[in-house]
């Protein structure tokens, strides 16, 4: 009966972690490029259960296996396709298919991105919203005299004065193994980057967040029952001691 | 149940904040020269989980896996897109037609930047704007000659432009401010700046259509939100219940 308490408590822990996630979610429904998070649950490693009590000679008795609760095995980024808004600025930029910015952080690091909402700084500078630069082929900055720069579809940016400059939109093989970073960005620990090709640039398009509110409201529902259902159980077994230690022993 | 909470207090903030700005728009729909404003979203650091409660003996006990601690404003910028032109054939009322600012003598010797060229002609001849703040031109011409225009209005009134127009900062009454450290460039219609029509207002450019669905879905954005923190709730409620 103690065992089972703590089973129903690690199944309480799993679905408040999955609720939290489905939070952050929600909380990203207007959030630029954002991709849903998953968490993925597990049970624990099978244990071997053996019966001791009832043995004439104190031997193990062995009875099977069992898993005694339940954990996060892993939590997975869902890179769906956003929906694509028109704004008509011409440093908007959505990623229609496979593919990330690369943009270089103050500390050096190469970051990447799919929120392609970029502004010219006053240097001239294209750079993230957050003033980060955003990086060509050969990882240097891109220099722009104006706002309104032609962009094709594969990232080629024609400038005033006939010369151009590749935006470099690189992707992942491993897709699973990037980090996101917070501010609308990703960071790479031990995967490989390759050219970006199946993808077609849009230039005055901005993609939006891949939730849908209304999976995540069922998500949220199934979660809170979920929950719900492990308390009881916690209940119950909290009144089945109560019986054991109160009135079996009654004399 | 804390943390579900916070998540759903910093996206709250957030949306207001949206809101806050989509409001800002719609009052100003009617405001000569005024430029919307939008505010996009970005999504705050991860945080590390802990497989809390977990044996020792399972492996993913330190798992790394990384949950998000909600979202928050990442910018608010103005979209500096032409207005439409309406005709007002008073002869001091200019509206540029492209992307450069008139400039106004802030009284100090620096310059503000306003789009709104709703003029008037002073006794002294200067054309001011509706606060008496006077417009830099390159030379005053006389009233009369004014009204006939006899001389290129692109000569004499000049505009400017800074590299970075998202260095401006509204100071309301329809004025930008120049932050320290912004070039300013100082030109004309052959400098790309644009042309000026006199005779012309430019309206705001806030397309309201635009505006109210933002506003329609920010305030459901809001409102699916609010569930999580509702949720949030429940489960604590439920936690508090467990023993009864």
């Amino acid at each position: 009966m103690i065992r089972g308490l703590y089973t129903a408590a690690t199944g309480m822990i799993v679905q408040e972690r999955k609720m939290e996630n489905v939070s952050q979610n929600l909380a990203n429904v207007e959030t630029g490029a954002f991709k849903r998070q998953e968490v993925l649950a597990r049970s624990y490693d099978n244990v071997n259960i053996s019966n001791k009590a009832n043995s004439p000679d104190n031997r193990r008795a062995p009875i099977g296996q069992l898993q005694l609760g339940v954990m996060i095995d892993d939590v997975h980024t869902d890179f769906d396709q956003g929906q694509l808004n028109q704004t008509n600025k011409p440093l908007d930029l959505a990623i229609d298919g496979d593919g990330f910015f690369t943009i270089l952080l103050p500390n050096g690091q190469h970051a990447y991105s799919r929120d392609g909402s970029f502004t010219v700084n006053r240097e001239g500078l294209v750079t993230t919203k957050k003033g980060y630069p955003v990086l060509d082929t050969q990882m240097r900055g891109i220099y722009v005299d104006t706002e309104d720069i032609a962009i094709d579809e594969r990232g080629l940016i024609r400038l005033a004065d006939g010369s151009t400059a590749q935006l470099n939109i690189v992707d992942f093989p491993e897709i699973q193994t990037l980090d996101k970073l917070g501010e609308n960005m990703y960071t790479v620990g031990v995967g490989q980057l390759v050219q970006a090709d199946e993808f077609i640039l849009r230039q005055g398009f901005l993609e939006q967040s891949n939730i849908n509110p209304l999976d995540e409201l069922v998500k949220m529902i199934e979660i809170s029952r979920s929950f719900e259902s492990n308390q009881r159980v916690i209940q119950s077994l909290d009144e089945t001691l109560g019986k054991a230690v109160n009135e079996v022993g009654r004399l | 149940m804390i943390r579900i909470l916070q998540t759903g207090r910093t996206s709250l903030n957030a949306i207001q904040t949206k809101m806050d700005s989509i409001a800002n728009n719609i009052a100003n729909v009617q405001t000569k020269g005024y430029k919307s404003q939008k505010a996009e979203f970005e999504d705050l650091v991860y945080d590390q989980i802990a497989n809390r409660g977990v044996p020792q003996s399972q492996e993913v006990r330190e798992s790394g896996q990384r949950i998000g601690i909600g979202s928050r404003v990442k910018s608010i910028n103005k979209d500096f897109k032409q207005g439409p032109l309406t005709e007002t054939s008073n002869t001091y009322d200019l509206a540029i037609e492209g992307q450069g600012f008139f400039g106004i003598e802030d009284g100090n010797g620096g310059i503000y930047l306003t789009r709104d060229g709703a003029f008037t002609m002073d006794a002294a001849g200067r054309l001011a704007d509706s606060n008496g703040r006077y417009l830099v031109v390159n030379r005053n011409i006389p009233p009369e000659q004014w009204t006939d225009m006899d001389v290129s209005i692109d000569e004499i009134i000049p505009l400017f432009t800074v590299t970075d127009k998202q260095d401006l900062v509204s100071l309301g009454d329809n004025l930008y401010d120049i932050r320290e450290g912004t070039d300013l460039y100082m030109g004309g219609y052959g400098d790309g700046l644009g042309r000026i029509r006199q005779g012309f207002l430019e309206e705001s450019n806030v397309d309201l259509t635009e505006e109210l669905v933002g506003m329609l879905t920010t305030q459901r954005a809001y409102e699916l939100n609010t569930r999580s923190i509702t949720a949030a709730d429940e489960l604590w409620a439920m936690t508090n219940n467990l023993r009864r």
